[in-house]
C-alpha cells in the first residue's frame, strides 16, 4: 500500500480536533465536509495502489453521501436554528486532551491488531471513533452530536475498507444509506425539538424528568 | 417453489401495505391495509412452521428453517396487534395535532417488512443494517407526538446510534477473521460458524457485538432510552417496539454468537442479564405511569431472554434453554403487545396514565385483558411465561447453583414488584371525568382479547406436546 495515504488519513484527525474546538457550526459543517473528501481520496488511493477498484466506487458513494448529502442537511438544520454552538459541558482544553487520549487509545489499539501501514490507517479509524464519542459525551449542542455521529460513521467507512475487503457493494450502499438517513432523522427531530421547546442545548430537554413515582 | 411464494408473500404484503398507506386519508382505511397485510404475513409464516421448510434463499444471503419461521410468527402477531389499534391510535394523533402523521401507516408497515427480513437473514451485515433502519423509522414515529416524544426520540437515537457503531466495529472483525482463514463467504452467519474459528479477536469481536446490541434491546446500564421511547410513542408503536424491536438483537445475538467461542463475552451477557431484571423491577415500583411501567417489564423480559441465549451458548447448544427462549419470545410479544395497546387506550379514555387511578372497571373488556395480560407477565400460571422462566430455572441449575440463586431471587423481586401494581390496578375505583368512548375502542379490546386467546393456546399447545419441528423440542 501506497504510504502517501498516510497524508489525507492524518489530515482527517486534524479536521477532526478542529471540528471539536469549532465553535461556529457552519464552518464546523465545512469541515466535516473536507474529512469526507479526505476520506474518499484514503479510499481512492488505497484503490488504485491495491488494484481494489470497488474501493474507487466507495470513494464515489462516499463523496455523494458524506461531502454533500449530509453537509447539506446539516447546513439547512442550523440556517433555520442557531448558527453558534451552546456552551459545551466540557472546554475547548479538555475536549483536545480526550481526544488526544482518544488518538493515542486508537493507535495503541490498532498496533496490537495489525502492522505497517494498515495499522496506523486502522489507528486513525478508532481515533475519528474514539474524537467522535468525546464529542458526543462533552458537547450540549445538538448539532454538534450529529457532528459526533458523522465521525464515527467516517472511522467506521475507514475500519471496512482496511479490515473488510471484498465486502458485497449492497452492503456498502446499505452502511452508507443508514449514515445519511440517521443524520437525516436526527435533524428532523433536532429541529422539531427547536420549534417547540427553542433550544438545541441537551441539558436543558428536561420534559421527561418529570415523571410521576411512588 | 412454495416456499419463495410463501416468504415473498410475507415480505411483499406489509411492503405494497406502506405503499398504499401514503395514499390513504382515512383512519380505517389505513387500519384495514395493515390488518390485511399483517393477516398475510402470519398465514405465510404459519404455512412456512407448518410444513418445517429448511433451506436457503437468494444465494444463501436469507435462510429457512422452522426456528425462523417461528421468529416470523411472532412479528406477525405483533404486527396483527399493533395494526388493529391503528386507527385508534391515529384518530387520537388527529386529536393532539400531532406533525407528520401522514407517514406514521406507512413507516408503521415498512418497518414490519424490515423486521421480517431480518429474521430471514444469515448476513450479519444486512441485519445489521435493517436493525438501523428499523431504528430510525421507529425513531420518527416516537417523535410523532412532539414535546416529551422529540425529547425520547432524540435519546432513543443518540444511545442506539452509539450501540449499533459499536456493534458495527464487531461485525467488521468478524469479516477479517473470515477473510484470514480463507472462508469463501464470511459475511454468512452459517459460514463462519461452520468454521469453529477460535481466537482472540472473535472475542473482541464479541465484546463489541454484545456492548452494542444490549443498549439496541435496552438492558442495564444503557436502558435509559427505553421507558422514555416507549411511553412517549404512540401505542402501536409501543407495541412494536417491546414486542419485537427490542426482542430483535437478542435474536441476532443469539445467532451471531454460534460463530463466537465460549468466553468472557457469554458471562458478560449473564451480569448483563441479570442487572437488567433487577433494574426492571426496581423501575416497576418506581413508577406510577402506567405505560413506562410496561417499559420497565419489557427491561426484565429482555433481561430473561438474554440470559438464555447466553446460556444456550454457555452449555454447548442446550436445547432446553433454546425451547425456554423460544416460548418466552413469543409469550413476552403477544403479551406486551397487546398490554401497550390496552393500557394506552384505556388511558386516552380515562384521561389519566397513573397505574392507581385508571378503572378497569368502566371499560370492562379492555380492563380485565389488561389486567390478563399483567399477570401473564408476572408469570403466573396458565400463562406460557410461566412455563419459560420455570424452564430457565432448570437451565441456570445445570450451568452454576449460584446462578440458579441469583436468578431465582432476580425473578422473585420482578414478580412481586409486578404483583403489587396488578393489586393496584384491580382496587382503584376513581370517578372518572366521564370518558368519552372512541368508535375504534372495541377494535383495540377485540385486539387485547385475541391476545388473550393466543396466549391460552400456547399454553394448551404446550400441555399437549405438539412440537413444531423441535421449535418447542416435540413436547415438554
Amino acid at each position: 500500500m501506497t504510504p502517501y495515504v498516510l497524508i489525507p488519513a492524518t489530515a482527517m484527525i486534524v479536521t477532526a480536533l478542529l471540528i471539536a474546538d469549532e465553535r461556529r457550526l457552519l464552518r464546523a459543517i465545512r469541515l466535516y465536509a473536507i474529512q469526507s473528501l479526505l476520506l474518499a481520496t484514503v479510499f481512492a488511493m488505497i484503490g488504485l495502489s491495491e488494484a481494489q477498484h470497488y474501493l474507487l466506487a466507495w470513494a464515489c458513494s462516499a463523496i455523494i453521501t458524506k461531502t454533500i448529502l449530509v453537509p447539506l442537511i446539516l447546513d439547512r438544520l442550523v440556517k433555520r436554528t442557531l448558527v453558534y454552538e451552546t456552551k459545551p459541558l466540557i472546554g475547548g482544553v479538555g475536549t483536545w486532551l480526550l481526544s488526544a487520549l482518544g488518538v493515542a487509545a486508537g493507535f495503541y489499539v490498532a498496533s496490537r491488531l495489525l502492522s505497517g501501514i494498515e495499522a496506523l490507517l486502522l489507528g486513525v479509524s478508532i481515533s475519528l471513533f474514539l474524537i467522535g464519542l468525546v464529542q458526543m459525551t462533552a458537547r450540549r449542542s445538538l448539532v454538534k452530536q450529529l457532528l459526533g455521529f458523522c465521525h464515527f460513521e467516517n472511522g467506521s467507512h475507514l475500519t471496512l475498507a482496511i479490515l473488510a475487503p471484498g465486502l458485497p457493494e449492497t452492503v456498502e450502499i446499505g452502511i452508507a444509506t443508514d449514515a445519511v438517513l440517521l443524520i437525516f432523522v436526527g435533524a428532523l427531530v433536532a429541529y422539531r425539538i427547536w420549534t417547540e421547546l427553542r433550544t438545541l442545548d441537551y441539558t436543558s430537554l428536561t420534559l421527561l424528568k418529570e415523571e410521576v413515582t411512588g | 417453489m412454495l416456499v419463495e411464494l410463501l416468504v415473498s408473500m410475507a415480505i411483499i404484503a406489509p411492503l405494497v401495505a406502506s405503499a398504499l398507506s401514503l395514499l390513504s386519508r382515512s383512519e380505517k382505511v389505513s387500519g384495514a391495509i395493515s390488518t390485511l397485510a399483517s393477516l398475510a404475513m402470519l398465514v405465510c409464516s404459519a404455512i412456512l412452521l407448518h410444513k418445517g421448510f429448511t433451506g436457503t434463499l437468494v444465494y444463501g444471503e436469507f435462510i429457512i428453517s422452522p426456528l425462523i419461521s417461528y421468529n416470523m410468527l411472532i412479528v406477525a402477531l405483533v404486527y396483527l396487534i399493533a395494526s388493529m389499534a391503528l386507527p385508534a391510535s391515529l384518530q387520537e394523533l388527529r386529536e393532539e395535532d400531532g406533525h407528520w402523521i401522514e407517514f406514521y401507516p406507512f413507516a408503521l408497515n415498512l418497518t414490519f417488512a424490515l423486521l421480517a427480513l431480518l429474521v430471514l437473514s444469515d448476513n450479519y451485515f444486512i441485519m445489521w443494517v435493517l436493525l438501523e433502519l428499523t431504528t430510525l423509522l421507529t425513531v420518527y414515529m416516537v417523535a410523532l407526538r412532539g414535546g416529551k416524544g422529540a425529547e425520547a426520540a432524540w435519546k432513543y437515537l443518540i444511545l442506539c446510534g452509539v450501540g449499533m457503531a459499536f456493534s458495527l466495529y464487531g461485525f467488521v472483525l468478524i469479516y477479517s477473521v473470515g477473510v484470514k482463514h480463507g472462508i469463501e463467504t464470511p459475511w454468512l452467519i452459517s459460514s463462519m460458524a461452520e468454521a469453529h474459528i477460535e481466537t482472540p479477536l472473535l472475542v473482541l469481536a464479541g465484546l463489541f457485538i454484545a456492548a452494542g446490541l444490549t443498549v439496541k434491546a435496552g438492558l442495564f446500564p444503557a436502558y435509559m432510552w427505553l421507558p422514555d421511547a416507549h411511553s412517549e410513542a404512540p401505542h402501536p408503536v409501543s407495541a412494536l417496539l417491546s414486542g419485537v424491536l427490542i426482542y430483535a438483537p437478542i435474536y441476532v445475538l443469539l445467532r451471531v454468537f454460534d460463530i463466537i467461542p465460549v468466553s468472557v463475552c457469554h458471562l458478560l451477557l449473564v451480569i448483563l442479564a441479570l442487572a437488567s431484571i433487577l433494574v426492571g423491577a426496581a423501575g416497576i415500583l418506581y413508577t406510577r405511569d402506567i405505560k413506562r411501567l410496561y417499559a420497565y417489564s419489557s427491561i426484565e423480559h429482555m433481561g430473561i431472554l438474554t440470559l438464555l441465549a447466553a446460556l444456550y451458548h454457555l452449555l454447548g447448544g442446550n436445547q432446553l434453554a433454546l425451547i425456554a427462549f423460544n416460548i418466552h419470545a413469543l409469550a413476552h410479544a403477544v403479551a406486551k403487545a397487546a398490554a401497550f395497546i390496552a393500557s394506552g387506550h384505556l388511558a386516552y379514555l380515562e384521561r389519566t396514565r397513573l397505574v392507581d387511578k385508571l378503572d378497569i372497571s368502566v371499560f370492562r373488556g379492555l380492563g380485565w385483558s389488561l389486567v390478563g395480560h399483567t399477570i401473564a407477565l408476572a408469570g403466573m400460571p396458565p400463562f406460557p411465561l410461566f412455563v419459560s422462566e420455570l424452564l430457565t430455572f432448570l437451565v441456570t441449575t445445570s450451568y452454576n447453583i449460584v446462578l440458579a440463586v441469583a436468578y431465582g431471587i432476580c425473578i422473585m423481586c420482578a414478580f412481586a414488584s409486578l404483583g403489587y401494581r396488578l393489586l393496584q390496578m384491580y382496587s382503584a375505583r376513581m370517578p372518572t371525568s366521564k370518558a368519552a368512548n372512541s368508535s375504534y375502542t372495541r377494535l383495540v379490546t377485540l385486539a387485547s382479547l385475541l391476545a388473550l386467546v393466543i396466549l391460552l393456546l400456547v399454553t394448551l399447545a404446550l400441555l399437549l406436546g405438539v412440537s413444531l419441528h423441535g421449535v418447542w423440542g416435540g413436547g415438554l
